[in-house]
């Protein structure tokens, strides 16, 4: 019943909202929500000490949804789970808390307004539960592909013009890719084990040889998996849809960057024991590859929500590299810091660009500390936990210490650009940051910096073996990152400059050209298809049809004719069809 | 009686639409009488079988008989029409001629009905070519200033479908001295001689469907004729070819169809991503609806030709789902063009200001189309794939692509009308308009999110054997 009740208070939030809120206002629906998903917190912390007093799988079973077997609506609560449901619950109510500073009067084109919002973010926030949650892959299935929606309709939900629409339509075109990978994905793995209970295949694989065949069927099921959490997660090449996002709402963008775009890991995380060895070293590959580019790419960008996406694809690059690579305990440990640093960062930065007038261009901000000195608690304690999210140590140990350099640079520059120096816009003056942006953003910054500290000191315990390294990795991730965020204020102390020539930089920026190759991959040749198919292949079926409509009137007229002269040629045709028809019948 | 009753009542109805005191009521009556359908096909899964056939002799000598009866598949369908039809007249409130477009409308369901209903091969062929009659003269009489040349691509593929269909027709009738389904079944025809026949019948049903290559005829059908027509048209006429398939084609010719199933299944698969690859370049949303329409039945046909027991549960459920969604679809692209005087998306931009709830349902009936989870499309897309996997795996994973460009297409069609720069303003909808949409969106919903109120009542005794077709 509380495992029903966790998912189903934001489900109702979310459903009663969309069905029956025109009159509502934006903050109310605000308010609604938040305590919905503060009211979910509260039951997942409940859930977190039954199974710190000994629980060790909860169940809810709901009865039967699509005679598949192995499926149904059950839901079902690991020690995996805890900490993720925590998380959601937590960081979605912060948020959902902080979007109530946003301005909600204008009523948005496309109606709703906030009721809208507010709705389709409850929605994301119940189908991340049903992803964490779903005992069987069908389940899992619908909510993969419900995070998928919301997260693109979210994106979408627009204040004016039409960027936000096309980064939707983008998010929802590689969702949907993601949708179909996993679902040919959950058919393989339902043909190979006969069932779809993630416990049952997990049980079964152990229990069992696999032939070559066998092997070579998991390995491309699974590689599917990989492909379908890759491009939830905006790895390279699927980075386009999150990197687009530049013009959404900041509590849309917090959510997606913090919690959505972590879904693939958490895919991952949940089923790794049912995965080909292969498809998680290529995921840990990916990972690894993401996490270096991702951090060149971010260090490259003028723009300020450019940089946090780019470096949410490095943050998540490095939860795929130990979760691919078998650490578990540093994966969740880097989705839980990234997903409250980034939480700080990205409400702090929407508040910024709200008080200065929707600027973002980083090569225009610069002194905020001096003219709104309340925007320096809302990112410095965000920027610090996302630092503090690069273990340099263990299964990341290379990676690790690459990223956390590139992690320190992006975000001194960042920083530096914005907050410190003199103004460079004399017409710029930066309004006070809204006090539940604000405090939103600080309590995230704090709770990243707090979960660090408290992992490596041992009171928080993650699922997987605690690395021994652990204190000694996060020492080093941090050194390294401080020394990334020196050099770069060496480099920036007098302002923004170019250190390489416009070339590289543009190449980085596009995270190495990746950019038009992702736009291409993904949308292009789908409309060369479309253009080819329908010049040729449809003129041709549309003349075919219109064809047969001719020529079966020009037969009736030379039918008329014929049957004038030869009276019973239709009956002879029709023998002859028959006869021929029971001479091939009497042949078997 | 009552699969009796669900063509009389109608025949009924178009008889008392014909009468000149009546001509202020013609709608209503057209309206009950599809519901009463859709209540008599509801209402026969709880009563005895005894009360729902009927059989009378016709043509003893031929091997013909007036048998009537009602499964679950055939009553699923049927009330699945009803609702249809219903909410088709129901929108047809600006139809000139009103008793003759309404007596054709009741007499397009009788036949319709007909063809669920019959239990003799003859019967179903007399009624599956009646079902054109109506089609033919509704579209010549009502359809756009295109319509003759339309009207003849529709019917002239169609005719030749059907005389396919009645060359195996006659043959067992020669052969076996029996129409009727049931006792043909029993007495199959030898494996060896199925394919030949199989194919015929098939060649019939894929042109009703219709199948990839032969659906040239539906995106010019869906533009030259009245939207209520084209509902039932894509909700009645698709699903009656799926029960073709599955009540004469796969349990009488089990082999014959297991081996032209690779075949077919790939051209069906093709025919997913061909449909969704081409919807992504239409401005005609009337147009962009027929193929998303024809790529949701192409998947509806792999899980056919698959003929697995979860397949073709899944392909039931998908044919619900696609009678739903596409009606749906069409009903809002009239109310799109009621506001825009066009059916071009290209001239509705930025509508979702003026017309939010407009847009909000559009967007929902689109989202079902794409199959979002939550709604049917989500629901029968992954039972007909999950079963089709198990026999034709290329051909299921292959209509993934086809998942992919379907977001595509709808995500374009829904920024085009509704998004971005204002180019027109119109008024929401209304409560009338509201109230014709609710109904089909309210179903979409609860068999997405409760499939087994349908997947349940398929028993494997309803769906033809297999074993048989490996």
């Amino acid at each position: 019943m509380t495992l029903v009740l966790l998912v189903a208070v934001p489900l109702a939030a979310g459903a009663g909202l969309a069905l029956g809120s025109a009159r509502l206002g934006g903050r109310l629906a605000g308010a609604l929500v938040t305590a919905a998903l503060a009211f979910s917190f509260g039951i997942a912390g409940a859930l977190a000490q039954a199974f710190a007093a000994g629980a060790t799988s909860l169940v809810a079973e709901g009865g039967a949804w699509l005679p598949i077997r192995g499926s149904g609506l059950a839901l079902r609560a690991e020690p995996l789970s805890v900490p993720l449901i925590l998380l959601i619950t937590g960081v979605a109510a912060l948020i959902a808390f902080a979007s109530l500073g946003e301005r909600w009067e204008d009523r948005v084109s496309g109606g709703g307004g906030g009721p809208r919002y507010f709705a389709t973010f409850a929605l994301l926030a119940f189908a991340l539960l049903l992803v964490v949650l779903a005992r069987d892959l069908v389940l899992l299935l619908a909510g993969w592909g419900l995070v998928g929606l919301f997260a693109a309709l979210l994106i979408a939900h627009r204040r004016e013009g039409l960027l936000e629409s096309a980064a939707g339509r983008t998010a929802f075109v590689v969702a949907r890719l993601s949708d179909a990978a996993l679902l040919i994905a959950v058919f393989a793995f339902l043909g190979m084990f006969h069932t779809t209970d993630v416990e049952q295949i997990a049980a079964r694989l152990g229990a069992i040889t696999l032939t070559a065949d066998a092997d070579r069927e998991l390995r491309s099921a699974s590689l599917l998996v990989v492909v379908a959490a890759l491009a939830r997660s905006a790895q390279p090449p699927f980075q386009r849809w999150l990197t687009g996002t530049a013009e959404a709402r900041p509590g849309a963008a917090a959510l997606v960057q913090s919690l959505s775009v972590a879904t693939g890991a958490v895919l991952l995380l949940r089923l790794a024991p049912i995965l080909h060895p292969t498809a998680l070293l290529l995921a840990a590959a990916a990972g690894a590859a993401a996490a270096i580019l991702g951090g060149l790419a971010a260090l490259a960008q003028h723009d300020m929500r450019r940089v946090l996406a780019w470096s949410t694809v490095s943050q998540v690059g490095l939860m795929f590299a130990a979760a691919g690579s078998g650490s578990m305990f540093l994966a969740f440990f880097a989705l839980v810091a990234h997903s409250l640093g980034k939480t700080s960062l990205v409400l702090g930065a929407g508040a910024l660009e709200r008080a200065t007038d929707g600027e973002t261009d980083l090569r225009r901000l610069g002194g905020i500390a001096q003219t709104a000195p309340l925007f320096v608690p809302a990112l410095i304690p965000g920027a610090l936990g996302l630092a503090a999210a690069v273990p340099a140590g263990g299964a990341l140990r290379a990676v690790g210490m690459s990223a956390a350099v590139l992690t320190g640079a992006y975000l001194a520059r960042l920083l530096w650009l914005t907050l410190g120096g003199a103004p460079r816009r004399t017409d710029l003056r930066a309004e006070r940051p809204s006090l539940p942006s604000t405090a939103s953003a600080i309590v995230a910054g704090l709770g990243a910096l707090a979960f660090a500290g408290l992992t490596v000191t041992g009171p928080v315990d993650l699922p997987g073996a605690r690395p021994a390294d652990l204190g000694a990795a996060l020492a080093m991730g941090l050194a390294l990152a401080a020394s990334g965020a020196f050099a770069t204020l060496v480099v920036y102390r007098r302002g923004p400059r170019v250190l390489l020539g416009d070339r590289a930089v543009r190449a980085l920026a596009s995270g190495l050209w990746l950019e038009r190759a992702s736009e291409s991959s993904l949308v292009a040749w789908s409309r060369a298809l479309a253009r080819l198919v329908d010049l040729h292949g449809e003129h041709l079926i549309a003349g075919a049809s219109e064809g047969i409509g001719e020529g079966a009137m020009r037969m009736s007229r030379i039918a008329v004719r014929a049957g004038d002269r030869y009276a019973h040629a239709a009956e002879a045709l029709l023998v002859a069809c028959l006869v021929a028809l029971i001479w091939y019948w009497s042949r078997g | 009686m009552i699969a009796g009753a669900c063509v009389v009542l109608p025949a009924v109805a178009a008889v008392l639409c014909t009468v000149r005191p009546l001509s202020a009521f013609v709608r209503a009556i057209a309206v009950a009488s599809a519901l009463g359908v859709s209540a008599l096909a509801v209402g026969s899964s709880f009563a005895p079988s005894s009360s729902v056939q009927w059989r009378a002799a016709w043509a003893p000598t031929l091997g013909m008989s007036y048998a009537v009866d009602l499964d679950t598949v055939s009553a699923l369908f049927l009330a699945l029409a009803g609702v249809t039809f219903a909410l088709g007249a129901a929108a047809g409130a600006h139809v000139g001629q009103r008793r003759a477009f309404f007596a054709l409308w009741c007499l397009l369901l009788a036949a319709l009905a007909g063809s669920f209903v019959a239990r003799d091969l003859a019967l179903f062929v007399a009624f599956w070519e009646l079902t054109l009659v109506p089609v033919a003269v509704l579209q010549l009489r009502w359809g756009t200033h295109i319509r003759h040349r339309v009207t003849q691509a529709v019917v002239a593929p169609a005719l030749v479908g059907s005389a396919l269909l009645i060359v195996p027709v006659v043959s067992l009738a020669v052969a076996r001295g029996t129409l009727d389904m049931a006792e043909l079944a029993a007495r199959p025809v030898p494996a060896g001689g199925q394919l030949l026949p199989a194919l015929f019948l098939l060649a019939a049903f894929a042109m009703r469907l219709p199948l990839f290559p032969f659906h040239g005829w539906l995106p010019r059908m869906f533009v030259a004729t009245p939207i209520p027509v084209a509902m039932v048209v894509a909700g009645g006429l698709a699903s009656s070819a799926v029960y073709g398939v599955v009540r004469i084609s796969l349990a009488l010719f089990p082999q014959g169809m297991a081996a032209a199933a690779p075949a077919l299944a790939a051209l069906a698969a093709t025919g997913v991503v061909y449909a969704a690859v081409v919807a992504t370049r239409q401005d005609d949303f009337r147009r962009l609806i027929a193929y998303a329409s024809i790529s949701q039945l192409s998947l509806i046909a792999v899980a056919l030709f698959a003929a697995t027991a979860t397949s073709l549960r899944g392909a039931v459920l998908a044919t619900v789902a696609h009678g739903l969604v596409v009606p749906l679809l069409l009903l809002l692209a009239a109310m799109l063009a009621r506001r825009t005087s066009s059916f071009a998306l290209s001239r509705a931009g930025g509508l979702a200001s003026s017309a939010p709830r407009l847009a909000a349902l559009t967007g929902m009936a689109m989202l079902a189309a794409i199959g979002v989870p939550g709604t049917s499309g989500f629901a029968g897309t992954l039972l007909a794939l999950a079963g089709a996997y198990e026999r034709f795996p290329a051909a299921a994973a292959a209509t993934g692509l086809g998942i992919v460009v379907s977001a595509i297409y709808g995500s374009r069609a829904l920024a085009r009308a509704y998004h971005g720069p204002a180019q027109v303003r119109g008024r929401d909808l209304a409560p009338r308009e509201t109230l014709l949409v609710a109904p089909l969106l309210a179903l979409i919903v609860l068999v997405g999110v409760a499939p087994a109120i349908i997947t349940d009542r398929l028993a494997d005794d309803d769906l033809p054997s297999f074993g048989a077709a490996r």
